[in-house]
């Protein structure tokens, strides 16, 4: 009877593991590429995988894109580590903390395999190039636009990323750099939210408590944006609210005036042009230049005026690419 | 008698911290914020529900954080179409069916609860989230966000709602036999059973209070947010077991009760109150639970008889 | 024939049968997982989550339990990091006083369990929770970076051919193993977790036994603090926690009875090899990412139940209650 249920209990695994490899990717392609991102449950994370993808249909190889199911770096380390085992062409890397990863693109080092960083610069290892959107830009250009829609005189409140995060270092460096020279723009408070919905909710409801008078509120991600313009509704006040990253629902916020603009971070034209980049090397022998700017999808602030048209050419761009957006 | 001297214990602290909060940090007392107090203290003590019932029979629900996001996830899919009441009753169904599926392992099966809900965890957060596949579903109608924003009075529903469940799970517990049986089994599940009581039913029956409380916690979050995500509630294990050890709710079992519960969320609620108003940086938050916690176990073992060897 | 078969069958444990089983067909699925550099690739990952579990046994043998080891493993990281960076430390030195500092934890939740005679949660969850704040203060909720790399080697370094994690493993392994099972101390442990009362009428100082028990417990977080920092290259509050729950569902799969007085550390590495061949094997294969989260919980179950024979029970339920009266006297 033991060895029946041990064996049972063989076989049920075994039934487990096939189910999921009927649900794994599978595609006979000869290179592959691997794009590792911090976390899909972000929409800027999934356009990036877009990007990837679509670049890697061009050029007829296949590209699997992967992320920690914690938010840490070292559940990337371990990633990249079994992608050297499964002899991956070449891993494509945006590094939840560019000092933590090095020891994983190191090991890829080590088992020659060639790594192109994305988004987060990485602060050691040997990588063939990097591309990335600069955060401090994306920061400027919220700061500008809030100094300039306020006429120079305002009460600000900032919410910042996760500590720690360089995107949210960077972004926040853009912003207070731009507040500065408008004197007549008082920050009342600068506080972080996590990048987090219901954190910033939470956060805002308090800030409100504090402050009676709020003229803007700026973001470092749509999702705090979102949380926000939540506690400011309920607590029926009024104020601005700008974001970044451009996910849909924040361009709806826009559109039924909730949110006052977003900042486009441009996910998607990332992940193309790292897969794009990687993929030329390792068919054409083309070494990628060291860093590579992407743009900001677009120069300014997304408002009310331009979000519906703004939406719609991303629509079609994804479309280009036989991407379904729902 | 005892319970009662704990009691009072844990309400003249609470009353202490209060008192201090208005007298030092600025705005404390407003109104607004006394509303956004009780809103967050009853959300918080709501969600420790599920954790403090497992406590009560002796066992821990880890899994209360994913059930809610995997039952409001699947609720929001249908309530975002407009069917509102369905999508609730979907949401609830859920909830109570993931804590009879934990109840009965644990009873039945006699696996350790910890395993149990700890792969339950595991396995529920990855169905919301393979569901969702990431994505937010948001824009619910006003039908159902009233359940998160309305007011009766100057009362937020969520405190009504809170308050309503929490008082009907104190009469449930105090009144009702299966509160009289859910307090036998946790101080000794062996005895109950030798005195004949249904001592497994009873822990099914714990466990799916637990899940269908959870999922009603997370149908208040998401009606609130305006938002389902699967990410909801990652953090609700451990902030309610904060709850409910500040709340003077024992991990061995058979003590504690929702009184307690109210105050450790009103206690948890100030604290995060506080170090926002203060423009405290977010770190001391942790610190000062950690402190509290400490304080109340304190207070808990003075008042208790002494020499009890704990598990 | 049958004594042997009896021998064979008692020396492979059900997780010990459902780790061969999935390395059999992760082998199939994946041409790369069933390779030395793959093996070797799984001990580095799973070296971590050893270390904190061989701890975290000791404490479950006593019948106690250890929450607070995720946050005080990051106290030692951050610590270590912070004396390197700010106070100039040698390394070697700094991560002494991070496991100092991590013992020292241990040791506080150690006394107010057995000396206050609080329930062991309480303790280590209020351990935990200042745990995590003081490492969120001393780093000022920041990344630390930048510190020499000379404690790297704990990681990345081989000798003889193996890699350093593995023969770290190996030695505290043997020493652990041979402790508990060959020195009245280490069977002392087993005999508390067993019975108490007993324990302490045979002459145990049960006391100070359990406090050193929960130091140990912390000595163990902060030497898998150190090896994490030298795995990351960063020391950061937040990322070790959830170590606690991993090192308690390895030690509990492995096959040591969270009732105490029976197990040992030769099982938790068992117990660390299924999980950490689990994520693995799922990474190798190429399973959707949420989709793993299913697998790790399922298999962590049938695991257990297979440890302990109740998949009988189970059965036996399921047949009662489908086809039979269900009978009010519940099996023990």
């Amino acid at each position: 009877m033991k060895r029946f249920v041990r064996f049972a209990c063989l076989a049920l695994v075994g039934v487990v593991a096939l189910a999921g490899v009927a649900l794994a990717a599978k595609d006979p392609k000869d290179v592959h590429v691997a794009l590792v991102v911090k976390d899909l449950t972000n929409r800027f994370f999934v356009e990036m995988k877009w990007g990837g993808e679509s670049a890697g249909k061009q050029h007829g190889i296949r590209v699997t894109v992967l992320a920690p199911e914690k938010y840490a770096v070292d559940n990337q380390i371990r990633i990249m580590e079994d992608l050297i085992q499964k002899k991956v062409d070449a891993i494509v890397i945006v590094p939840i903390d560019g000092a933590g990863i090095v020891s994983g693109i190191e090991r890829a080092n080590k088992a020659r395999i060639p790594v192109f960083n994305l988004n987060t610069l990485a602060t050691g290892g040997e990588v063939i190039g990097f591309a990335g959107i600069d955060h401090v830009q994306l920061g400027r250009i919220q700061g500008q636009w809030g100094v300039d829609t306020l006429k120079g005189k305002g009460n600000l409140v900032i919410l910042e990323g996760t500590t720690g995060a360089s995107s949210a270092i960077e972004r926040q460096q853009g912003v207070t750099e731009t507040l500065k020279k408008a004197p007549g723009i008082k920050v009342l408070a600068s506080t972080t939210a996590k990048y987090n919905r219901q954190q910033a909710m939470k956060v805002m409801e308090d800030l409100l408590t504090r402050f009676p008078e709020i003229d803007m509120v700026l973001c470092a991600n749509d999702a705090m944006a979102l949380g926000a313009k939540e506690a400011i509704k309920d607590a029926r006040r009024k104020m601005m609210v700008v974001g970044i990253d451009a996910i849909p629902e924040a361009l709806e916020a826009i559109q039924k005036g909730e949110m006052a603009g977003t900042v486009d971070s441009n996910g998607f034209d990332q992940g193309f042009v790292a897969v794009d980049l990687t993929a030329k090397y390792l068919l054409k022998d083309q070494k990628p230049p060291k860093d590579t700017l992407v743009g900001s999808g677009m120069a300014t602030v997304i408002t009310k005026e331009n979000a519906l048209a703004f939406d719609k050419s991303k629509t079609e761009k994804f479309k280009k690419f036989g991407i379904k957006v729902d | 008698m005892k319970l009662w001297t704990r009691g009072l214990y844990r309400l003249g602290a609470v009353a202490v911290i209060l008192a201090a909060a208005w007298i030092l940090v600025p705005r404390f007392g407003t109104e607004s914020n006394l509303i956004n107090l009780l809103r967050q203290a009853f959300l918080l003590a709501l969600v420790a529900t599920g954790v403090s019932l497992s406590m009560l029979v002796a066992g821990l629900d880890l899994s209360i954080g994913a059930v809610a996001a995997l039952s409001s996830c699947l609720a929001a899919a249908l309530i975002v179409q407009g069917h509102v009441v369905l999508g609730i009753l979907a949401g609830l169904a859920v909830g109570a069916l993931g804590g009879l599926l934990n109840g009965a392992m644990i009873a039945k099966l006699k696996l350790p609860f910890f395993i149990m809900t700890f792969s339950m965890m595991f396995i529920v957060r990855g169905l919301a989230l393979t569901y969702t596949q990431g994505t937010s579903i948001h824009g619910f109608p006003g039908r159902f966000t009233w359940l998160g924003k309305s007011f009766v009075g100057p009362i937020p529903m969520p405190v009504v709602v809170g308050a309503a469940a929490l008082g009907l799970l104190h009469l449930v517990l105090t009144k009702t036999t299966f509160g009289r049986i859910t307090y036998a089994v946790g101080a000794n599940a062996e005895a109950a059973r030798f005195s004949g009581l249904a001592a497994d039913r009873n822990i099914i029956h714990v466990y799916s209070l637990s899940g269908l409380l959870a999922s009603l916690s997370g149908l208040i979050y998401i009606a609130r947010l305006n938002a389902a995500d699967a990410d909801l509630g990652m953090m609700w294990p451990l902030e309610g077991i904060a709850v409910a050890v500040i709340g003077g709710i024992a991990f061995s079992g058979g003590e504690g009760n929702i009184l307690g519960l109210v105050l450790g969320g009103i206690v948890m609620a100030v604290v995060g109150n506080c170090v926002n108003l203060l423009g405290l940086p977010a770190r001391f938050q942790d610190f000062f639970i950690g402190f509290v916690i400490i304080l109340a176990v304190l207070i808990d073992h003075l008042t208790q008889k002494r020499g009890k060897v704990a598990k | 024939m049958v004594r042997l078969t009896a021998k064979l069958r008692s020396a492979f444990s059900g997780p010990i049968i459902i780790c061969l089983g999935m390395i059999g067909v992760f082998s199939l699925l994946s041409e790369n997982f069933f390779s030395l550099s793959n093996a070797v690739n799984i001990i580095r990952q799973a070296s971590v989550l050893a270390l904190v579990a061989f701890g975290q046994t000791f404490v479950i043998l006593l019948a106690g339990i250890d929450l607070s080891v995720g946050a005080v493993m990051g106290l030692t990281s951050c610590v270590t990091a912070t004396l390197m960076l700010k106070a100039h430390l040698a390394p070697v030195l700094a991560a002494a006083i991070g496991v100092g500092v991590a013992a020292l934890c241990g040791l506080v939740n150690g006394l107010v369990h057995s000396f206050l005679g609080l329930n062991p949660f309480i303790p280590t969850f209020g351990m935990w929770g200042m745990a995590l704040g003081a490492a969120l203060i001393i780093t000022e909720e920041r990344v630390l970076t930048g510190f020499p790399a000379t404690l790297r080697v704990l990681h990345d370094g081989e000798f003889l051919g193996l890699p350093a994690p593995l023969l770290l493993v190996a030695a505290v392994l043997l020493v652990l193993h041979t402790f508990l099972k060959a020195t009245p101390h280490g069977i002392a442990t087993y005999a508390i977790g067993g019975n108490e009362g007993a324990a302490h009428l045979s002459g145990i100082r049960v006391r100070l036994h359990k406090t050193l028990v929960y130091a140990f417990s912390g000595f163990m977080a902060g030497v898998a603090g150190v090896l994490f920092l030298a795995r990351s290259n960063a020391a950061q509050a937040i990322d070790t926690i959830g170590y606690e729950f991993d090192s308690i569902a390895a030690v509990v799969v492995g096959g040591t009875s969270l009732m105490g007085g029976k197990g040992g550390v030769s099982q938790t590495l068992i117990g660390v090899t299924l999980i950490a061949t689990l994520r693995n094997g799922l990474n190798m294969v190429g399973v959707n990412l949420y989709l793993q989260l299913v697998f790790i919980g399922v298999v962590l179950i049938l695991a257990y139940v297979t440890e302990n024979q109740s998949l009988f029970h189970f059965l036996r339920e399921l047949k009662r209650r489908l086809f039979g009266a269900p009978t009010s006297a519940e099996e023990a």
